[in-house]
């Protein structure tokens, strides 16, 4: 509860225990009310609606590593709290569902009878919104780093992920308005994924330092 | 003052404007291409680049309502862009017409164009911004009432380019710009009375209308 937190005196004034009365009771639960909502993050969910990608599905065994603190990240300012692993995780799994015949979630990079590991990992995520950037958008920056092993735990290839997304703001709904910027975030998450994975050779393309096999 | 005046001066207030002045000039590059079928349509996307720049959305989409009719019916951004998806993302689409030819090249985006034939895409590039502002004025309240005395002005400038490619042929058919630049005004004595300049407003129909003419020259 770190709207309540936030609020010390929402909490002494709840706790006081000296109103008795039905009309006492009300005005006190009126009055925290009002604070707790004047000074709380509120919750913010993204949907990760990713449409179906316009790729060609190619043959392959991919093992997709989301650890429990990727999938647990969130951010969370005074503002806002985002659950953000989960939409990502949904993100990355549908993105390589377009591009592979096979993929399967693990938590392990241990992975055998696959072809790719792909492994991302968290690093950094940025909100920002009008009050603070003074423009008339909510902004989001999602940064990841990639890694691709081979099945034998060998790096194939490493790059950075750094998407972006906006939204206008609105008169009444700034949390629509935030999860929006996520969500464009999110989609260009997967198009920069697209956009690397496209055309990535496969272990049977590459020797065990990732270098490609002579022909 | 009474209550009459003051309902006076707000009416006079809603027919007084700030001026605007807008220009548009239009570039046909090839010639307009037969009528469009039934099931073809247009789609106007606001330009945009890898990175935070991006064209403003409401002005794309009030450009886009000004072009819709039925001769004439725009299909919505997001459907164009979801049914595409990712290739014309802000780090994806194509920045002139030999990269669309290429990315017409993949047999699965070509397909995908002819099953929801969209034939003109029209692409909106540019910014409104204030470039300049002036005057002042001041506001006190007290137990008798308030009010505000003084003058402030301010002006703004919406230059946006749109350029029209035909899908069916890969091709650029011309290039419409807008420029309109508009001061508006606020007195104030005792009331602020707004004399608003509808800039952007002005600028969206300017290119609006200019580029149904260039795609439909008999509308």
């Amino acid at each position: 509860m770190n709207g309540i937190d936030a609020c010390p005196g929402a909490y002494r004034t709840t706790n006081a225990g000296r109103w008795r009365s039905g009309a006492g009771r009300l005005s006190l639960v009126a009055v925290a009310g009002l604070l707790v909502t004047g000074c709380g993050t509120t919750p913010v969910a993204p949907e990760a609606t990713l449409p179906a990608p316009v790729v060609a599905e190619q043959a392959g065994r991919i093992a997709l590593v989301i650890t429990p603190e990727f999938r647990q990240r969130r951010h969370t300012d005074d503002d806002w709290d985002i659950g953000l692993g989960e939409p990502v995780e949904a993100t990355f799994q549908r993105t390589l569902d377009a591009l592979y015949r096979d993929v399967r979630v693990t938590d392990t990079q241990d992975a055998s009878g696959v072809d790719l590991i792909v492994v991302p990992t968290w690093e950094d995520a940025q909100i920002s919104g009008p009050g603070r950037s003074h423009t008339e958008f909510h902004e989001a920056w999602l940064h990841f780093d990639v890694l691709l092993l081979d099945p034998r735990g060998n790096r194939v290839d490493r790059w950075p992920i750094r998407a972006y997304g906006r939204s206008h703001d609105r008169l009444l709904g700034d949390d629509t308005a935030v999860a929006e910027a996520v969500d464009r975030a999110l989609r260009d998450t997967a198009t920069a994924l697209i956009l690397k994975l496209r055309g990535q050779r496969l272990t049977s393309g590459t020797d065990a330092t990732g270098a490609e096999a002579s022909p | 003052m009474n209550g009459r005046g003051l309902l006076a001066i707000l009416a006079a207030a809603l027919w007084l404007v700030g001026c605007v002045n807008t220009s548009v000039e239009q570039l046909r590059q090839s010639p307009p291409g037969a009528a469009l079928t039934t099931d073809e349509s247009v789609v106007v996307l606001g330009r945009s680049q890898q990175g935070e720049y991006r064209t403003e959305g409401g002005f794309t989409q009030c450009v886009a309502d000004r072009m819709d009719g039925p001769d004439l019916p725009v299909t919505p951004a997001q459907t164009f862009n979801d049914r595409l998806f990712p290739w014309f993302e802000p780090r994806t689409a194509p920045q002139n017409v030999d990269d669309l030819r290429q990315l017409l090249d993949d047999p699965l985006i070509a397909q995908r164009l002819k099953q929801n034939p969209v034939r003109y895409l029209v692409w909106i590039d540019g910014t409104t911004r204030d470039t300049d502002s002036g005057g002042s004025m001041g506001c006190a309240v007290g137990p008798g009432g308030g009010g505000c005395l003084g003058f402030a002005w301010w002006e703004k400038n919406a230059a946006f380019e749109a350029s029209v490619w035909d899908l069916t042929r890969a091709s650029e058919v011309g290039r419409v710009s807008v420029d309109a630049s508009g001061t508006s005004y606020m007195p104030a004595i005792i009331l602020p009375v707004p004399l608003l300049a509808r800039t952007e407003a002005a600028a969206c129909s300017g290119l609006g209308d200019q580029l149904r003419e260039l795609l439909v020259p008999d509308s």
